[in-house]
């Protein structure tokens, strides 16, 4: 297994598409959110931009095994223009010093007894870790994440400086928070 | 209401307790004591139950719960808790730590600290009647599963 990271625009067409599908096979066919559902298989939104960061977990053979998505504050992500009430009132961040971590999963597909968890796999840790020494190398002191609970779960568990930043929205009959993860 | 303040340049005040930009409200535990939490959901954890028992019937099952305050800036907690489902007492246990937006200052309105924090969180929900609300949630959400 290897993490590759990169911004958008240097991904190849066939890895960007596998990513593409690959989140939609997590997010919408694992997870339910169908607000995300296409018809082409394919996962994606107004914040996957050429100025997206992407950490993927593949095997040897290409085949995915985890994702992550990184976006600077400084632009619209998808917190601050979806999600603003998980900030418990106060303004979304924007600043450089703060990047949003969304689209987080550590899930292999093809596995069976495959798991209703998008954290489930054993390389969460090391995804979440290469996620943050991305972040970090673009000057990032704190990242906020959409995090459904069992990311805030993973976060505690690896020991990390994390807190949520208020209560969770309900989506799909399940919790999910904006989580501060302080990098300093 | 907003001010200036010692935790950053903006802050909203509530009753007893400030959120600053950081993200955290800052109370005391006394005011934390104080404070009236309303139940927002549980649920159980679907994938370590299956896993555990195979689909068989089971004796432990654990899940999730969260509550939040009634009034702004909203205070979240949330905790796992695990239910030994062959005991005759009602016996769900809290597992692991609290996970909240808090950070609990002490009377020099200086912050205790994470750990600190977690374990008086502990402490206080250990002595409220949570397993009855969970208990009534639960037996509802799942009735027809």
């Amino acid at each position: 297994m290897r993490l590759v990271s990169n911004w958008s625009e240097n991904f190849l067409q066939n890895q960007y598409k596998r990513l593409a599908e690959y989140r939609h096979q997590v997010f919408v066919e694992r997870l339910g959110w169908e607000d995300l559902r296409s018809e082409s298989g394919l996962e994606m939104d107004q914040f996957d931009r050429n100025d997206t960061i992407y950490i993927v977990a593949e095997e040897d053979d290409g085949h995915i095994v985890g994702c992550a998505r990184l976006l600077p504050t400084t632009k619209p992500y998808l917190l601050g223009e979806v999600f603003p009430q998980l900030y418990n009132g106060l303004n979304p961040p924007c600043s450089p010093d703060v990047w949003e971590l969304s689209r987080f999963a550590a899930l292999d597909i093809n596995k069976r007894n495959v798991s209703s968890s998008q954290v489930s796999s054993p390389i969460a840790r090391q995804l979440l870790e290469e996620s943050i020494s991305c972040a970090v190398a673009q000057g990032a002191k704190r990242l906020i994440t959409v995090s459904p609970l069992g990311i805030e779960r993973l976060l505690l568990r690896s020991g990390f400086n994390s807190h949520r930043a208020g209560p969770p929205v309900i989506i799909s009959g399940h919790p999910t928070f904006a989580c501060w993860i302080d990098l300093e | 209401m907003y001010s200036k303040g010692k935790y950053g340049m903006k802050q909203m005040i509530g009753e007893n307790r400030v959120i600053s930009q950081d993200g955290y409200i800052r109370l005391t535990p006394e005011a934390m004591v104080d404070v009236q939490l309303k139940h927002m959901i549980s649920g159980l954890d679907q994938e370590e139950n299956e896993s555990r028992n195979g689909g068989t019937s089971r004796t432990r099952i654990t899940g999730y719960t969260e509550w939040v305050s009634n009034d702004i800036p909203y205070i979240s907690l949330g905790w796992d808790w695990e239910l030994d489902v062959i005991s005759e007492r009602l016996g769900y246990v809290r597992t692991g730590e609290a996970r909240s937006n808090i950070m609990m200052i002490n009377s020099h309105y200086i912050d205790i600290g994470r750990r600190d924090t977690r374990e008086i969180l502990g402490s206080i929900i250990d002595v409220t009647d949570w397993k009855i609300v969970v208990h009534q949630y639960v037996t509802e959400r799942y009735r027809y599963l």
